[in-house]
């Protein structure tokens, strides 16, 4: 068993062990490495500022891909064989590289101090794009997606969405050529399945390489804090809510990463990205594609994964809704084998699952809906992008010509979990599909949540979202021909 | 002795780069808590639990006993913190006065109690959280309804506004809130204090590195020659770091009672408990005009929320004094004590939230009387400043409002509300007016000449992001008649010539006298040196001959070229470089002769989904009249950035205190909500560059704040366009609109 994390950082091999593996990406960099480019402004994944580059073996394991993450919510146990970039290592020859100059240029950089985030998150933007393709021409629109997780108090934005919009891609140096990516492979692919397990003063992290040591690990060690992603578990640590023992980071368990169609039903592996399956099921399913577009921000996508969205059991998560409509179900994997759970039968209370202890999510499997089904995914939130939802909802159902059949209802942010609205969906279910049976269902819908106010929104508001959402619905999914004006 | 007076080649009003962008965009710019030094400990404060009482018990034992703890250190042990002596000056100008741990007694939620030491920041951060704290806890009072604790005084009086007001058959009397807003500035609040034995070098996040130097010594108790204050990069300041915070005199003395490096850097949720915001205001607006739209009265009474201990005073009235021609103005002012933090100055403090008052209560009397707003704005246009009773600078709002109401399309709004829609969206169209001081602080500066054929200028003021940094590098090009590349600036030391607070838009106009003075110093003592120089080309000539120009030294009756560049007659005299003072005084004593202001018109569109309940400002023209713009770039940036706030403010914006406890419950990014680029509309800024010399000589005025004043009312009123909704208390909620 290996007791150091293996990473490099621009282009150079650290070995990190004993409690500095226990550190947060961010601080490793400020206060072990002195590397204070990359700045702490939230430390919880909202602003961007300490954006860097994670380069990990890609797929086939014959490249390095390079996400952006947030360094102040990814620990250091989390990238055993990885490359991280900071915005020191993106000069080219020593002089600005291209988006550095562009930001130059047009003034993208008032104080500054949000501009080393602002520069990896506009790099990976060019980073991304091509592929193969012959030229990537970058619209006001990716630009705006791929900054969506950076924040700003000073230049009000457009003159950073300048610069990126002024760079021609073919300009933009990719770090495969800053870092040759032959000795980064080789050494990765040599270390990549090795089971990792580091002792700090106060707490142990194993990295296993297989779901059945992942099991065995979970069971013997009661209390484990899995970490997939990290986006929430890193801000938990950073809050202080969490100071877990035992840590199991699922980063390199083999099998775990695999998304594919099989039938009718999508297979999502654990460790899938959000982002993976935001570009996945763009064409496949465009209404779950829009909830993870507007889930977080491209940094939170790249890290966070469905399983993590599943496992965290938040009543706003915006995943939710839809798997409880569509009849997803999670793959468990434990000591006594494999088992399959229904996402809407998954949670026993307020973050609460009704799994054992042992078992840990393996895969979740969504069946799609038939063409001929009406579904309609919402989240409300103050700000569109990079918020946490106040309420989210999904309506899914079946027209037998006038009538309405296999009504689904699951409303977010109305209660201590996500709640099936059953009463919503019986008074549906064989009424005519007119405005008057969806304003009867919003007021069954009121009658069934349970909502508090917070500082997202009031009980009263939540209430009447309840029930306007119905009537949206309607509008949005009925012929022309049958829409009356109220 | 003017150095170029050929206009093509003046740097001044050119578009011109940040010269400190490649450091910038590198992360090679330093800012404070990127300081490191041998041997540095961490400090993290501990924050009070609760808003008021007193502390009953302190327990450091446990965390005394964790590893790499150097001590934990409170009242008992810190050594003796001092006031600041009462000032009217900005020399020395704080805002919370009581120095940390002056007393047991507890004020406000966060308030420090405690330090832990330690060598790491962990270790720091984990120690702090182990020091047991036990309470004497009273019930605190953060109540939102603001009545005023102490006597309501006159801010300003003309005629009889009340006998007007009862006589006026058309008036209005409303109550407009603006909410306590954090700063967030980008850049946390942080420390890093060096102790020599004698000297305090204190690397902190300042705007006034000589106030700062100023209130420290006293705290510390020694004098200002033994504290030097640092400050070369800062993530802006927004008005958070005009006035030095607990924090930094915590490092100070933690330094001085250690003898090691010490660094705080607050987190985010302590940033909201010691670390200023802008104060909830309530402003009472009575206005009465006679049926053609003539103000006849206004009435501006307004509260703000202060501290226990502390009178920051929101001066909301600030703009309502001159704005308006109006024969009859009272306002009056009072604070409300609250067991909340202390406030401070928040960009555009008083203008901002006094606008959002005033601007709105011109729409909402606009639509009584059935007149457009603009029409109404422009009956009631003054002539002169009715408060001082001197005419205006250079007051050009009617060419605001014009160019405006040209550029977004005015003449197409349709006044019935929400009837105008676009793309199955409603819209709402409303403009407001802007106001913002113009005014100068006191200022010195120096200009070396350099043999290497360089030029610097030295001040002690500082860059909060704003580009100063690039314009004193522009205003010193111009004046020795060099390239920018050869202008180097030297900024944020405290030990140079005291420089300006970067407060109040006030920095660039303050500056320009003061370096204009200190280049021609050292222009003239140039040109002594080259007569007075034995064997030099020029030596014996009278000096009133001579001559500089674009860096050549020559005689007036003939040309630049046939004379020798400026480093030539420093070499022959065997000069490192020569040097030139420059001062110039602050505008604010006595009485002025004009009355010197920024101004702006802010004309907004928003689109409005009742269904999705979603309100978004789509399009915002600004046009704005600060007079000359000395870095276009770098003036759009500042507008840009000011408005997007603005819909911030306006939309999301909010510190809300839990009632029971008294502690801001959305104290970090996730919950108190900034706008992302997402909400970015369509936006256009445009300079109306009118010529006047009253504030310096290339008619310079501020920028920074008038960007945000006016433009929350501009989005309230385009909101009621829309939906026939008055929103009079900010941020706009979603809720309120869905009725
Ligand atoms: C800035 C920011 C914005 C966000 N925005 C959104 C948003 O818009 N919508 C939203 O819904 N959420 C949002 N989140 C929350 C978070 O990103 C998501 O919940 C994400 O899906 C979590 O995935 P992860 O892989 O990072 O989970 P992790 O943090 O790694 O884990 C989350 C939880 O799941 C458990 N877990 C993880 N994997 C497994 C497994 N295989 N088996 C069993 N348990 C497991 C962990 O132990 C932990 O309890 C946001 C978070 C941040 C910081
Ligand atoms: S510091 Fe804000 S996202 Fe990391
Ligand atoms: S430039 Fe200051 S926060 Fe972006």
């Amino acid at each position: 068993m290996r007791d150091f994390v293996l990473l490099y950082v621009n282009g150079v091999e650290h070995q990190v062990s004993g409690d500095d593996a226990f550190l947060s990406l961010s601080d490793y960099l400020r206060y072990s490495l002195n590397k204070c480019g990359t700045k702490v402004v939230c430390a919880e994944g909202d602003c961007g500022a300490c954006t860097v580059f994670l380069g990990r073996l890609n797929a086939p394991k014959s490249g390095i891909e390079y996400i952006p993450v947030n360094a102040c919510i990814q620990y250091m146990y989390q990238l055993d064989c990885t490359h991280i970039v900071t915005v020191e290592g993106l000069k080219v020859d020593g002089d600005l590289n291209r988006i550095q100059q562009s930001m130059v240029d047009c003034h993208g950089a008032q104080c500054g101090y949000c501009t080393p985030g602002f520069i990896v998150a506009m790099c990976s933007l060019f980073e991304q794009c091509d592929k193969g393709e012959k030229s990537c021409n970058v619209t006001r629109q990716e630009v705006s997606d791929a900054l969506t997780g950076n924040l700003c108090r000073c230049t009000g934005y457009e003159a950073i969405i300048k610069a990126a919009m002024s760079v021609d891609e073919k300009e933009y140096k990719r770090l495969d050529n800053l870092y040759p990516s032959q000795t980064l492979i080789s050494a990765f692919k040599k270390h990549h399945d090795e089971p990792v397990s580091v002792k700090g003063e106060e707490s142990e992290f194993f990295k296993p390489t297989d779901v059945k040591s992942a099991v065995e690990y979970k069971s013997n060690h009661p209390g484990v804090v899995i970490v997939s992603g990290g986006t929430d578990v890193c801000v938990n640590l950073n809050k202080g809510r969490i100071e877990p023992k035992n840590i199991m980071v699922l980063t390199h368990v083999s099998g775990l990463d695999e998304l594919k169609t099989s039938g009718n039903t999508v297979e999502v592996g654990a460790r899938v990205s959000l982002r993976k399956l935001e570009e996945f099921f763009q064409e496949t399913l465009p209404e779950f594609h829009h909830i993870l577009w507007v889930f977080g921000s491209p940094q939170i996508r790249y890290a966070g994964t469905l399983a993590g969205n599943i496992a965290n059991g938040s009543p706003i998560a915006d995943s939710l809704p839809f798997l409880f409509v569509s009849g997803a179900e999670v793959e468990v994997a434990g000591l006594k084998g494999d088992r399959r759970i229904k996402v809407n039968q998954l949670y026993s209370g307020y973050r609460k699952m009704v799994l054992t202890d042992d078992e840990i999510i393996v895969k979740i499997h969504i069946p799609l809906p038939a063409k001929s089904t009406k579904l309609k995914l919402y989240k409300v939130s103050k700000r569109e992008h990079l918020d946490i939802s106040s309420f989210t909802a999904a309506i899914s159902l079946e027209r037998d010509g006038d009538k309405i059949s296999n009504a689904q209802v699951a409303y977010g942010g109305v209660a201590a979990v996500v709640l099936k609205l059953s009463k919503t969906e019986e008074f549906l279910n064989g009424k005519p599909f007119s405005l008057d049976t969806f304003r009867g269902a919003g007021e069954v819908a009121m009658k069934e949540i349970m909502p508090i106010s917070d500082v997202r929104g009031s009980k009263d508001y939540r209430l009447q979202l309840a029930a306007n959402i119905m009537e949206k619905f309607y509008f949005e999914t009925a012929d022309e021909k049958e829409l009356v004006c109220p | 002795m003017p150095a170029t007076k050929d206009k093509s080649n003046s740097p001044i009003g050119r578009e011109t780069k940040r010269i400190d962008g490649p450091l910038k965009v590198t992360g090679n710019a330093i800012y404070t808590s990127d300081h490191n030094f041998p041997g540095m400990l961490y400090a993290v404060p501990v924050g009070s639990t609760i808003a008021n009482g007193s502390i009953a018990k302190l327990d450091t034992k446990d965390a005394e006993k964790m590893p790499g703890v150097k001590g934990v250190f409170h009242r008992a042990n810190i050594g003796k913190l001092f006031r600041v002596a009462p000032n009217s000056d900005y020399n020395a100008f704080s805002d919370e006065d009581r120095p940390p741990f002056e007393d047991d007694v507890v004020r406000y939620y966060g308030q420090y109690v405690a330090v832990a030491v330690a060598d790491t920041f962990e270790q720091a951060t984990a120690a702090a959280e182990a020091v047991k704290v036990t309470y004497n806890e009273k019930k605190p009072n953060v109540d939102t309804y603001l009545t005023a604790d102490s006597k309501v005084k006159v801010d300003s009086e003309r005629g009889d506004a009340q006998k007007a007001f009862d006589a006026a058959s058309i008036k209005l009397d409303e109550t407009y809130v603006t909410p306590a807003e954090t700063h967030n500035v980008i850049e946390l609040h942080s420390s890093v204090a060096v102790y020599d034995g004698t000297t305090f070098t204190l690397y902190e996040t300042t705007q006034g590195v000589m106030n700062h130097r100023n209130v420290l010594c006293q705290v510390l108790g020694v004098e200002p020659e033994h504290v030097k204050v640092i400050s070369k990069f800062l993530g802006s300041g927004f008005g958070s770091k005009i006035t030095p915070w607990p924090q930094s005199a915590l490092a100070a003395a933690l330094a001085r009672k250690l003898g090691k490096p010490i660094k705080i850097v607050l987190s985010r949720k302590m940033a909201f408990h010691a670390a200023g915001h802008r104060p909830r205001t309530q402003q009472r607006v009575r206005i009465s005009a006679d049926a053609g739209g003539k103000l006849t009265s206004i009435q501006h009474d307004y509260l703000n929320h202060t501290s226990i201990l502390d009178d920051y005073k929101e001066n909301c009235g600030e703009c309502t004094k001159y704005f308006y021609s109006c024969p009859n103005v009272r306002i009056t002012t009072a604070l409300s004590r609250r067991n909340i933090g202390t406030p401070t100055s928040m960009r555009g403090p008083g203008a901002v939230p006094g606008l959002f008052a005033t601007e709105s209560a011109l729409d909402e009397l606009a639509i009584k009387l059935k007149m457009d707003p603009i029409q109404l704005r422009l009956i009631n246009e003054p002539e002169k400043d009715e408060d001082l009773n001197i005419p205006f600078a250079s007051r050009n709002l009617v060419d605001c409002y014009k160019t405006g109401a040209e550029k977004f399309g005015w003449a197409k709004r349709d006044p019935k509300i929400g009837s105008m829609k676009r793309d199955g969206l409603t819209l709402g169209w409303g403009m407001a007016g802007a106001g913002w001081i113009a005014e100068r602080f006191s200022a010195e500066a120096t200009v070396e000449l350099r043999n290497d054929g360089t030029a610097k200028v030295s001040t002690g003021t500082q860059d909060i992001g704003t580009g100063t940094y690039t314009v004193l590098a522009q205003v010193l090009a111009d004046k020795v008649g060099l390239s920018l590349e050869k202008c180097e600036v030297v900024l944020g030391d405290s030990s140079l010539p005291p420089g300006p607070l970067s407060g109040g838009s006030m920095v660039t106009a303050s500056l320009i006298p003061a370096v204009a003075k200190a280049a021609q110093k050292a222009i003239g003592t140039l040109l002594s040196a080259a007569v007075k120089t034995p064997g030099a080309k020029y030596f014996g000539v009278d000096q009133k001959e001579m001559d500089y120009t674009e860096g050549m030294v020559h005689k007036k009756d003939e040309s630049a070229s046939a004379g020798i560049p400026f480093q030539q007659v420093l070499d022959s005299g065997n000069f490192k470089f020569i040097l030139g003072k420059g001062s110039s005084e602050s505008t604010f004593a006595g009485k002025p002769e004009s009355s010197k202001h920024s101004y702006g018109a802010h004309f907004v569109e928003v689109t409005w989904q009742e269904e999705i309940a979603r309100l978004r400002v789509s399009r915002v023209v600004t046009v704005i009249d600060a007079g000359k713009i000395i870095n276009p770039k770098a003036g759009r940036n500042q507008i840009e950035g000011a408005v997007v706030m603005g819909i911030g403010m306006a939309l999301f914006e909010h510190t809300n205190y839990e009632p029971t406890k008294g502690a801001p419950l959305n104290s970090n990014l996730a919950d108190y909500i900034l706008a992302v680029n997402a909400d970015v509309p369509d936006l256009e800024v445009h300079f109306l560059e009118f010529e006047n010399k009253d504030l310096n000589e290339y008619g310079a005025r501020g920028i920074g704040e008038i960007g945000l004043a006016g433009l929350a009312a501009a989005i309230a009123n385009a909101v009621h366009h829309a939906t026939g909704i008055r929103i009079r208390e900010l941020p706009i909620k979603i809720e309120d609109l869905l009725v």
